[in-house]
């Protein structure tokens, strides 16, 4: 009779997701119902009798199985909180990448190329570090429990992880190509044959980028 | 058993209250809970096992009540409630706002 109690529950929860709640649930329930059980058995009910009192006494599961997953009112908030956060550490980054060559381009045409590429090197560092800060700080995608979907989603988020790092690398090889460009352009003066570094850049990057998805 | 639906509709609102009541004298268990509800209305009222366990989840998240597991020399750990300092304060001022609730009517028809 147990077991017939025991096949009931897996019903019930067949389409729950398999999370620590709701097994704690299900085995909470498992008790409950089981006491039940013996009490009506106590009371003189037939075995099937009692049964069907305890099928009678479950109610609306679909609902309950829902509710008992999704976060509450704290963990909501707590995720809603590190999402800005973590937006506007990312537009700072990309402000200070966008914001980068302007430094060398200025300096440059007032004959410093060499400060303007240490502010650019330097707003390029602070902006990576943000990113990688960022990161770590919050990751892209975290569990919420332990089911397939959960799993899977973890994957996408990590391939997307990949995807970023290789767009961070892109973003960082750029400018220093810009910046070599005008730097070996204004000691040189070469400027009728330096256009070549952004073919050699290019060059490079799928080199880098060949062996890096290897 | 005619017009307990009705009867119990009025009854669910104060779903939480009656748990929270429950739990007042001692810490106690999802079944022995709904056990004490029946016992104390003759039979006519109990919880859904459903709704009893969303109202626990309500409760705890609020910080009305918390769980805890016993333990129990035989058999399997069962799931404990009890009541906070928080839970008991919303109980007493369910219960005045009830005897309000009361009277008002009482007097309306």
């Amino acid at each position: 009779m147990e077991e017939k109690l025991r096949i009931y529950l897996e019903e019930l929860f067949a389409n729950a997701p398999k999370t620590k709640r709701t097994i704690e649930l299900r085995e909470e329930m498992y008790l409950n119902l089981k006491e039940r059980y013996e009490d009506l058995l106590k009371k003189g009910a037939t075995e099937d009798e009692a049964f069907e009192i305890v099928k009678r006494s479950v109610g609306d599961m679909d609902r309950l199985i829902l509710e008992i997953n999704e976060p509450g009112p704290a963990g909501k908030a707590e995720i809603e909180k590190n999402r800005r956060q973590s937006a506007k550490f990312k537009a700072i980054a990309v402000a200070m990448y966008i914001l980068s060559p302007v430094a060398i381009i200025l300096l440059g045409t007032m004959g410093l190329p060499i400060p303007g590429l240490v502010v650019m090197f330097a707003l390029i560092a602070g902006a990576t570090s943000l990113l990688v800060y960022n990161n770590i700080m919050h990751p892209g995608y975290t569990k919420m429990d332990d089911t397939m979907v959960e799993e899977f989603r973890e994957w996408k988020a990590a391939s997307a992880a990949k995807q970023e790092k290789k767009n961070l690398y892109a973003g960082i090889v750029w400018p220093i190509i810009v910046v070599l460009y005008f730097l070996i352009s204004f000691t040189t003066g070469a400027w009728y044959v330096t256009w070549v570094i952004f073919i050699l850049g290019a060059v490079v990057q799928k080199l880098v980028n060949a062996i890096l998805n290897k | 058993m005619t017009g307990l639906s009705i009867t119990s509709d009025l009854v669910r609102g104060h779903t939480e209250t009656i748990i929270l009541a429950q739990l007042m004298d001692k810490d106690s268990y999802g079944y022995e809970i709904n056990k004490s509800i029946q016992m104390r209305t003759d039979g006519q009222y109990e919880l859904k096992e459903a709704t009893l366990y969303s109202a626990f989840k309500r409760l705890e998240e609020a910080k009305m009540i918390e769980s805890y597991w016993g333990d129990e020399t035989t058999g399997a750990r069962r799931r404990y409630y009890r009541i906070t300092k928080l839970g008991k304060m919303l109980y007493e001022k369910s219960k005045e706002d009830w005897e309000e609730t009361k009277r008002l009517i009482d007097s309306l028809i």
